[in-house]
C-alpha cells in the first residue's frame, strides 16, 4: 500500500512538471512574438518612414505635429539617452536603442526644421516645418 | 511488474517526443515571425503617389498648367522642391511627364527623370498584381487647359523602388 502511494506521488510530480514545462514553453513563445511586434526596431522603422513621407508630402510654409512618445518611451526603456530623432541631409534617422538606428531618405529639397516638445514626459511631440 | 515498467518508459518516450514536436513548432513560429518582421514595411506605393501628387500640385493650379512648363522653361526640380540628386542619381525613383493636346492628339511634351529602366517596369507593375521586386508606381491622368484654353491631358507616372539600406 505504501509502495503504491509513493508511485502515485511520483506520477503526480511528473505530471505537474510536464504541465509547468509546457506552460513555460508557451509563455516564452508568446513573450517572443509580442516583443517582436512591439520591438524597438519596429518602432524605429515605423516612425522613420512616417516622418520621411510626411516631409515629402508637405507644402512650403506648412507645419506638421507628430506624436513621438512611443519612440521616447522605447528609448527610455532601453536606457538610451541620446537624441532619438535626427533629420539631416535628406535622411530621417530614428534611434530607440543603441546601434545605427533606422534611416529613411526623403526626396524633398526644401528646408526642413524640426523641434521636439518634451514639456510633458510621455507626451513628446515632433514639430516639422517646411520653408 | 514488467508491464508496469514498460508503461513508465512509454510515457517518458512520449514526453520526449512531445517536447521535440513542440520545439519543432516553436522553431517554425520563430522563423516565420523573424521573416515577417525582417521584411520591413513597404511604403514604395505611398512614396510614388506622394511624388506624383507633388508634381501635379506644383504644375497645375486651378486646372491651368503653368505656361513656363509648356514652353520648356521650367526646372521641375526647383519648381516642385525635389532633390535632383536623389531622384536622378539614387536610381530608386522614376518620374515621367507627358502632355497631349486632346484636339489634335499631338504630344506636346514628354520628359522623364530618374531610373529609365523603371519605364517598362512600371508598366509591368501597374498591370500585374504580384510584381513584388518591381518598383511600385503611380499613374495619373488629368485633363487641364493652357492659357489659350486648349484642352490637354497631363500624364504623370512616378515610380519608387527605394528600400532601406543601412547608411
Amino acid at each position: 500500500m505504501i509502495y503504491s502511494s509513493k508511485k502515485a506521488n511520483v506520477s503526480l510530480l511528473e505530471k505537474v512538471i510536464f504541465i509547468v514545462l509546457n506552460m513555460v514553453f508557451f509563455l516564452a513563445l508568446i513573450v517572443f512574438i509580442s516583443r517582436m511586434s512591439s520591438g524597438s526596431s519596429n518602432i524605429e522603422e515605423v516612425y522613420a518612414k512616417n516622418i520621411a513621407l510626411s516631409i515629402d508630402a508637405m507644402e512650403s510654409g506648412t507645419q506638421v505635429n507628430i506624436s513621438v512618445s512611443e519612440v521616447y518611451s522605447a528609448a527610455r526603456k532601453n536606457k538610451f539617452s541620446e537624441f532619438p530623432i535626427v533629420i539631416q541631409d535628406n535622411v530621417v534617422t530614428v534611434k530607440a536603442i543603441r546601434g545605427t538606428g533606422y534611416g529613411f531618405r526623403y526626396f524633398s529639397n526644401k528646408n526642413v526644421s524640426f523641434q521636439i516638445d518634451k514639456s510633458v514626459e510621455g507626451q513628446e511631440v515632433l514639430s516639422i516645418k517646411v520653408d | 511488474m514488467i508491464k508496469l515498467k514498460n508503461n513508465r518508459a512509454d510515457s517518458k518516450l512520449i514526453s520526449i517526443w512531445w517536447f521535440a514536436v513542440l520545439f519543432l513548432i516553436a522553431g517554425g513560429i520563430v522563423a516565420g515571425t523573424l521573416l515577417f518582421y525582417s521584411r520591413g514595411i513597404d511604403v514604395r506605393a505611398l512614396e510614388s503617389n506622394v511624388l506624383s501628387d507633388r508634381v501635379l500640385n506644383c504644375l497645375v493650379k486651378d486646372g491651368y498648367i503653368k505656361q513656363d512648363f509648356l514652353e520648356n522653361k521650367t526646372d521641375i526640380f526647383k519648381e516642385c522642391g525635389l532633390s535632383e540628386k536623389i531622384i536622378n542619381k539614387s536610381s530608386s525613383y522614376y518620374l515621367s511627364l507627358s502632355i497631349i493636346d486632346l484636339q489634335t492628339n499631338k504630344k506636346e511634351i514628354g520628359v522623364s527623370f530618374g531610373n529609365m529602366a523603371f519605364e517598362k517596369d512600371c508598366k509591368i507593375s501597374l498591370s500585374v498584381l504580384n510584381a513584388e521586386n518591381y518598383p511600385k508606381c503611380s499613374d495619373k491622368k488629368v485633363v487641364i487647359i493652357d492659357e489659350d484654353y486648349r484642352k490637354l491631358e497631363l500624364n504623370i507616372v512616378a515610380g519608387s523602388n527605394y528600400q532601406y539600406r543601412p547608411e
